[in-house]
């Protein structure tokens, strides 16, 4: 029985789970769908209503049959010869994602980690909260809109602030330089300027007066709550803004917020996921915010002493036992 | 007008699955557009520091990221987060070999 662990190659947290399989003398294949087809072959013929085959690079294979896991920690895009056209390529592309991937679909009895398409699913925000808020979690008015009288509407009715966040990867290459857009509170300069408000979805939402926020991360049942208490002005804001400027502990988790997220999890059909919160200064209170799928764990597992590379290889490992 | 296909703007465009894609192909462009259409969440858009990721190979053996002597990178790199890089700024700090050697 075999983990398949699909990553790129230059990621710290899969080689700690790695190794920490590989210790325990779990069976692990690990692979880039970025070294698909070049490097990546595979193998699999329906026999009997069942896909067999293998799964190879040139230093080893794995039996389909075998795999009883499937870590899909972000991978890296196919990467296909040079020499095709955008035409090839693209026809390319879509063979790959739908050949490749739907062998490893069609494996049964298998525990993604997480399955793509439940956490493609995931990735909507407005999603999440509505998830969240039917699972007994607290979220704050939001908006999603495309008007700018709108937010003025929304932005009057809460004299608390509010912040605009997007609603996706929020980074950006411009003129060769690395952008990245952090939450922020509009401004009364901002409301009487609202161009570009109109060119696409944007999400609007109450400011939530926080004395820390925390991540919740989820491991299959096991669940890890870090408190993360800003320092500077920056980091109160969004705390990915300043990361030098944060303190961090691992606590327990609020019984409400527990049952509140193993719930979401179920109904999103997650096995793994990061959530974010922030703590209401006067009531303690935990507001989600999002959830990332892919979320990441090793700083906080390095600076709490949290186990969540023994969590993740227990969760792995079990489901080849 | 839409993307060409199997861009990563191509069709089937509310689905979330092919966003997955285009989190690992980020955008580019030379200039910044008009201010009239620039997307407002991206009108404070902060320059941040390109992260530098350490040179390092793929042991196929150990299944693992090593350095020029073979080891791995997890023996050898404290995990410590000072170049900690936030890149997609969404996940929390990149987890990279960013680490400071020890």
């Amino acid at each position: 029985m075999t983990v398949l662990i699909l990553a790129q190659e230059a990621d710290a947290p899969t080689d700690a789970v790695v190794a920490e399989l590989t210790r325990r003398d779990v069976a692990v294949f690990r692979a880039d769908t970025s070294w698909f087809p070049r490097r990546l072959v595979l193998d699999a013929e329906l026999t009997g209503g069942r896909w067999t085959g293998t799964l190879a690079t040139g230093h080893r294979s794995v039996e389909l049959g075998g795999i009883r896991a499937i870590w899909y920690r972000d991978p890296a895009a196919f990467a296909f010869p040079p020499e095709l056209t955008d035409v090839e390529r693209a026809y390319a592309h879509r063979e790959a994602r739908l050949g490749f991937g739907g062998v490893l679909a069609a494996l049964p009895d298998v525990l993604w980690v997480n399955h793509p398409n439940r956490a493609a699913d995931a990735m909507y925000k407005p999603l999440q909260l509505a998830t969240a808020a039917a699972c007994g979690l607290r979220v704050v008015p939001t908006l999603v809109t495309n008007s700018p009288d709108a937010v003025r509407r929304f932005t009057a009715t809460l004299p608390g602030g509010v912040v605009h966040k997007s609603l996706g990867p929020n980074s950006i290459t411009e003129g060769g330089q690395h952008k990245v857009a952090y939450t922020r509170k509009f401004t009364a300069a901002d409301i009487d300027d609202l161009r570009g408000v109109a060119s696409t979805a944007l999400q609007a939402q109450e400011w939530v007066d926080k004395g820390s926020e925390a991540r919740v991360v989820i491991v299959g049942e096991r669940m890890f709550t870090i408190l993360i208490t800003a320092t500077s002005a920056a980091a109160r804001m969004d705390w990915r803004a300043d990361f030098d400027a944060l303190t961090h502990e691992l606590i327990d988790t609020p019984p409400e917020v527990e049952a509140g997220v193993r719930a979401y999890m179920k109904a999103l059909g997650l096995a793994y996921a990061a959530l974010d919160f922030g703590i209401e200064k006067d009531t303690g209170q935990f507001i989600f915010y999002e959830s990332n799928s892919s979320g990441q764990y090793a700083w906080l597992e390095a600076q709490t002493g949290a186990p969540i590379t023994a969590a993740l290889a227990d969760l792995l490992a079990g489901a080849c036992s | 007008m839409p993307g060409a296909p199997g861009s990563p703007l191509d069709d089937d465009p509310l689905s979330s699955a092919q966003l997955r894609y285009t989190v690992r192909v980020p955008g580019a462009s030379a200039a910044v557009g008009p201010e009239e259409t620039r997307p407002f969440g991206l009108r404070f858009a902060q320059t941040m520091p390109t992260p530098v990721t350490k040179v390092f190979s793929y042991c196929h053996d150990q299944q693992v990221a090593v350095d020029d002597d073979g080891r791995p990178l997890i023996e050898t790199m404290g995990k410590d987060w000072k170049t900690k890089s936030a890149t997609d700024g969404d996940e929390g700090p990149e987890e990279n070999w960013g680490w400071e050697e020890e």
